[in-house]
């Protein structure tokens, strides 16, 4: 866990560490590389501009997330006032279905993420990637615990249902057995 | 990392058994750990130094 300091080498130090993760998270949110770039140049940008705002002592890395998801969803909101898409012809664009098969890799993973709504795939990433706990995330969000709880169960029933995994027959014993996972978190 | 846990449900929507949770948290966490582990664009980097930078001759300057 990093905690920051408000002078400019500590809260330079910590915004480095932290960029990976801020990039990983924007890329979840946004579902587009470049956007996601731009949203964490806004976010670095608000943090060192705001930086006595921090409370030294508390998650600093959920403090930056804070930020990049309000930055986001403003602009979201944003946005949507522009572009009027009365036919759901830009969404079409922006999503596709996945494959319905059970053994999936990264790529159709990530189409899969992109099938959950936003506010749910939000809190699978912080809770079940990102290693915040329900309450950190709930912070984060801007919402109750409760919340929080409620939209992972109902992201990870969503994904369940997009890999057509309908009972633990559907699991093989490879695939539980099978350790493809990298630590997400570099700064937890 | 919280691949499984003990939540029992919403109320509307039980909870996934708890292989099924570990499945996902699985992928999950691989999904997640390429983006972290791609690389960070130069230009976020020389951002930080360019804003340290604007700051110390601000305050040279003023």
């Amino acid at each position: 866990l990093i905690v920051a300091g408000q002078e400019p080498n500590g809260i330079h130090r910590d915004l480095v560490a932290a960029m990976p993760n801020l990039r990983a998270f924007a890329i979840s949110l946004c579902g587009n590389v470049s956007t996601a770039n731009d949203l964490v140049q806004e976010t670095v940008t608000k943090a060192w501009a705001n930086r006595e705002k921090f409370t030294p002592g508390t998650n600093f890395k959920a403090w930056l997330f804070t930020i990049l998801r309000n930055t986001y969803f403003s602009d979201l909101r944003r946005s949507r006032r522009e572009i009027q898409d009365v036919d759901g012809a830009h969404a079409a664009l922006l999503s596709s279905p996945p494959e319905q098969n059970g053994h999936l890799d990264l790529k159709d993973f990530a189409r899969v993420l992109e099938q959950i709504s936003p506010d749910q795939r939000e809190a699978l990433i912080l809770v079940g990637a990102e290693g915040f706990s329900y309450e950190e995330a709930a912070v984060v969000c801007g919402c109750a615990v409760g919340t929080i709880k409620s939209r992972v169960n109902r992201a990870r029933h969503k994904i369940a249902e997009l890999m057509a995994i309908t009972s633990l027959d559907d699991i093989g014993s490879a695939s539980l057995q099978q350790s493809t996972a990298t630590p997400a978190s570099r700064i937890a | 990392m919280n691949t499984v846990d003990h939540f029992n449900g919403d109320g509307d929507v039980p909870a996934l058994d708890g292989r099924i949770q570990a499945l996902i948290g699985r992928q999950l966490q691989a999904h997640y750990g390429a983006l972290v582990n791609e690389k960070t664009p130069d230009n976020l980097l020389k951002l930080l130094d360019a804003l340290a930078n604007a700051e110390h001759k601000s305050k040279k300057d003023s």
